[in-house]
Formats: structure tokens, C-alpha cells, sequence
């Protein structure tokens, strides 16, 4: 009876754990998720204003040959790679804006440019928090699923450890943006 | 009143101090040697009919004790508050305009307790002062600051207890990032951090760097806020900042920054016990101010939009 007693509380007590394991890993994904989005929407306010500030820099070129090409198009359900690519082109578009910038005075002092350079920098912050944001979750998140004994709810989940969204300097020049 | 006229009126009004500060400690001593002395003469052998009583003198030196000590105690702290007058007008006033633009600073007043409250920095408990309010423009950012002292005071009936919450100094200025809807920073060691400013519900967020979050605790509405104020390089700048402050607390909410140092106070407030030179509080006015704008720059340089 005594034995069954301590079977039944040790089985109890796994019960409970596994319990809590599994929602602490069912969290802490959801928390990835959720930082996911933050990045999502990050990058589409950059690619709008980038959109807006290339039209400005377009009208600027008119007289010239070279025009400049559109940027990685965003869209829902991307993969961590194709975000981290749209990413490293809009970086890209961005060095080429302030290139031509620099050769046009009459733009720099645009009052609609440079209203548009403070958006993107307000943008580019807001990117990096959800960078942040995002990267601190998925270390946690991945912390949880490979340390012992939590790796064996894990495994029983099927749960995988989560890229993290880093800006590769590498990868940028996979994508072109020429002018 | 020339800058001579008040150096003199100063240090006429410190010796003043020195000497009523003298006469509080002296007059119960004297008056205590001169029962004695009464008491030694009454006893003798030779005491005649015409030596006063010291059961008389009691009653009467009972009395003057107590109300010549309080007579002196309002004259000193009247003598003080003269002393504090002159001293920033002469020196702090006039020097406040050579740093800051728009100054407003009245030494007698501080922040409301309202006010304190809203700064979502401390908890309030039920006994308030605020003193030195000082209101200016540096590099185009509108800050206040004014010591804060904040307690708890406790009475069972039986027993009584006060708690500091907070006393130090408060500062409050326009924080270029403004889509900040509630967010928290403070030392490990406060433990009398309001727990929900303007009603929001915080949660705790762990920053990328284990050092600040081993000094730091972090609280805010929305996790995206506190990666997008707490940058990599504000980090830094906080952990510089406490070294030379060991207990801070600051509050982001909306365009603006409140923030707490505690154990920071009298500022611009004059020293009593040793003769004024007009160089050497110059230049004590000027490290004050100096403290004004690193805490000013450490929180907002770099953060512009």
C-alpha cells in the first residue's frame, strides 16, 4: 500500500511537471511568435517609407539614364531567410538613397526628404527593438528546449530550436539594387 | 546689495548662527552649574536666611530652560533661512542663467506631491517635502528637477515606525522618443518602486546584457518599449551612471523621462560652518550644475529624432 502510495505521488509529481514544462515551452514559442510580428510590422513601415523615399529620389533623376529598381517585396508568411533578405535590400536601397543624396543638394534640403530620413531612422530603431526583442525570446526559448530535463518534454513535443533574425552583412550583396 | 554687501551680510548672519547654535547647548549647561552651585551653597553649614532656595530656583529654571532653548531655536532657524535667501540669490541665481536658458528656481518649493505621484517613480506614502525646484532649458530640452522626500510613517498606538520610501533629488524632462506608453528602470537595491505607474500592468523583461540585469530591474506595459528606449548604448551609459549613484529609478511615459537618484540632495545649499569664498562657491554652484547637465546628457544623448 505504502509503495503505491510513494508510485502514485512520484507519478503525480512527474504529471505536474511535464504539465508545466509543456506550457512553459507552449509560452515561451508564442512569445517567439508574437516577437515575430513585431519584426513583420517593423519592416513594413521601412519598406513603405524606403518606397516613398525612393519615388522622392526618383523625381530628383528624371534627367538621368539610371533608375532606381524596387526593392524585396514584403509578404505575409515569409521564411527567416526571405525576411532577412527583403532586410538586407532594403540596407541596401537605403546606402544607395543617401549615395545619391549626397550628389543632390537640392534634395538633401527637401523639407518631404528630410521629413522622410527622420521617419526611416525612427523606423530603423523601432526594427532593432524588434530584432532584439525577437533574438532575446528565441534564446530563451531555445535555452528551454535543449537543457535537461526539459529537452525531453521537448522531444516529446517536437519542439526545434528557432533561427534568430540577424542582419548578415554577407547576404546583402545577394541582392541587387542598382540605380 | 552688492556682491561685497552680501558677502558681509553672510558671514554676519553665520556667526549669528554659530553663536545662537552656542547659546542652545550653553544656557542649559550654565543654568545646570548655577542650580548646582545653589544646592552646594543651601547645604553648607554656613548657608544664611538671605541665600535662595534651590526649591524655588527649580521650578523657575525648569521653566526658563525649555523656552529660552525654543526662543533660540526660532531665532536660528530664522537667522538660517535669512543666511539660505542671500546665499542663492547671491550666488545661485545669477549663475543658473550662464548654463540654462528659461530659469525658474525657487528654493522654498519643489514638486507637488501630485506631481511626484504621476512621475510613477516612487511609492507615496503619507509624509511628502519637495524643496529647491529648479526649472530650466538645456540644448533645447525642458527639465525641472527639486529635492523629493518621501515617508511612511506608521502609529499603532503602541508603537510608531517611519520608513524612507525616497530621498534624493527628481528630475523630469522631455524625452525625444515619445511612443513610450510605460516603462520602468531601477536599481536593485530600491525596493520602494511603484509597482503600476499611471495604472498600467507591468511585466519584468531580461535585456541582453547579464550585467544590467543583475543591477537593473526592468518593468514595462509593452516588451517592444523597453528594447526601443534601452538601447545597447543607454545600457552603457545607465551602468556609468551608477557608479556614481548607486540607487536610481526613472519612469518613460509618452515624450517624457522622469527619474529619481536617491541620497542626492541640498542642492545649491550653503555651507554654515566655515567662512564663504566667493570663488570656492562659485565653483561649488557649478559642480552642482555639472551634475544637472551629465545626468541630462547621460539620458538623452545619442536619442534624437
Amino acid at each position: 500500500m505504502i509503495v503505491l502510495g510513494i508510485v502514485l505521488g512520484v507519478l503525480l509529481i512527474v504529471l505536474i511537471w511535464y504539465t508545466a514544462t509543456y506550457n512553459s515551452i507552449k509560452v515561451s514559442k508564442l512569445k517567439v511568435k508574437e516577437s515575430l510580428s513585431g519584426i513583420d510590422v517593423a519592416l513594413t513601415k521601412r519598406f513603405d517609407t524606403l518606397t516613398k523615399m525612393l519615388d522622392v529620389v526618383k523625381g530628383f533623376q528624371q534627367h538621368e539614364k539610371a533608375i532606381l529598381t524596387e526593392i524585396v517585396n514584403l509578404r505575409s508568411g515569409m521564411t527567416m531567410k526571405e525576411r532577412k533578405a527583403a532586410s538586407a535590400s532594403m540596407d541596401q536601397a537605403m546606402s544607395e538613397i543617401n549615395v545619391v543624396a549626397e550628389n543632390y543638394p537640392e534634395l538633401r534640403s527637401s523639407e518631404n526628404f528630410i521629413q522622410l530620413q527622420k521617419t526611416i531612422a525612427d523606423v530603423e530603431e523601432h526594427l532593432q527593438a524588434a530584432r532584439r526583442l525577437y533574438n532575446a525570446n528565441v534564446t530563451s526559448y531555445n535555452a528551454k528546449i535543449i537543457t535537461f530535463p526539459n529537452s525531453i518534454v521537448a522531444g516529446a513535443m517536437h519542439a526545434t530550436e528557432e533561427e534568430f533574425f540577424e542582419a548578415e552583412t554577407a547576404k546583402r550583396s545577394d541582392v541587387a539594387m542598382t540605380f | 546689495m552688492g556682491i561685497s554687501d552680501s558677502m558681509n551680510e553672510l558671514e554676519r548672519l553665520r556667526s549669528r548662527n554659530s553663536l545662537l547654535i552656542g547659546l542652545t547647548f550653553g544656557i542649559p549647561i550654565v543654568s545646570m552649574f548655577f542650580y548646582g552651585s545653589l544646592m552646594f551653597r543651601s547645604a553648607s553649614p554656613q548657608a544664611s536666611a538671605s541665600t535662595a532656595s534651590p526649591s524655588l530656583a527649580f521650578p523657575l529654571l525648569m521653566l526658563f530652560i525649555p523656552v529660552s532653548i525654543v526662543v533660540l531655536l526660532l531665532m536660528a532657524n530664522k537667522n538660517r533661512k535669512r543666511f539660505k535667501q542671500l546665499y542663492k540669490e547671491t550666488f545661485v541665481v545669477n549663475s543658473l542663467s550662464n548654463y540654462f536658458s528659461q530659469v525658474m528656481y525657487d528654493w522654498e518649493n519643489g514638486f507637488s506631491q501630485e506631481q511626484v505621484k504621476n512621475f510613477g517613480l516612487s511609492r507615496m506614502g503619507n509624509r511628502f517635502s519637495s524643496e529647491d525646484y529648479l526649472r530650466g532649458v538645456y540644448k533645447d530640452i525642458l527639465f525641472e528637477q527639486a529635492d523629493v522626500t518621501i515617508r511612511y510613517h506608521h502609529n499603532t498606538g503602541k508603537s510608531s515606525s517611519t520608513v524612507t520610501y525616497f530621498k534624493g533629488r527628481m528630475f523630469s524632462f522631455t524625452f525625444p522618443k515619445n511612443q513610450v506608453t510605460s516603462l520602468q528602470i531601477h536599481s536593485k537595491n530600491f525596493a520602494y518602486a511603484q509597482s503600476s505607474p499611471s495604472g498600467f500592468k507591468m511585466q519584468k523583461v531580461n535585456l541582453e546584457s547579464e550585467d544590467f540585469n543583475k543591477n537593473f530591474v526592468v518593468k514595462t506595459a509593452y516588451e517592444h518599449d523597453a528594447f526601443y528606449i534601452i538601447t545597447p548604448a543607454l545600457m552603457e551609459r545607465i551602468q556609468a551612471l551608477s557608479s556614481k549613484y548607486r540607487t536610481m529609478v526613472m519612469y518613460f511615459s509618452g515624450g517624457r523621462l522622469f527619474l529619481g537618484i536617491e541620497g542626492c540632495t541640498d542642492t545649491f545649499d550653503p555651507p554654515m560652518n566655515k567662512k564663504l569664498s566667493y570663488p570656492e562657491e562659485q565653483e561649488r554652484i557649478r559642480r552642482d550644475v555639472q551634475d544637472i547637465i551629465d545626468v541630462i546628457d547621460t539620458m538623452t544623448q545619442s536619442v534624437s529624432l
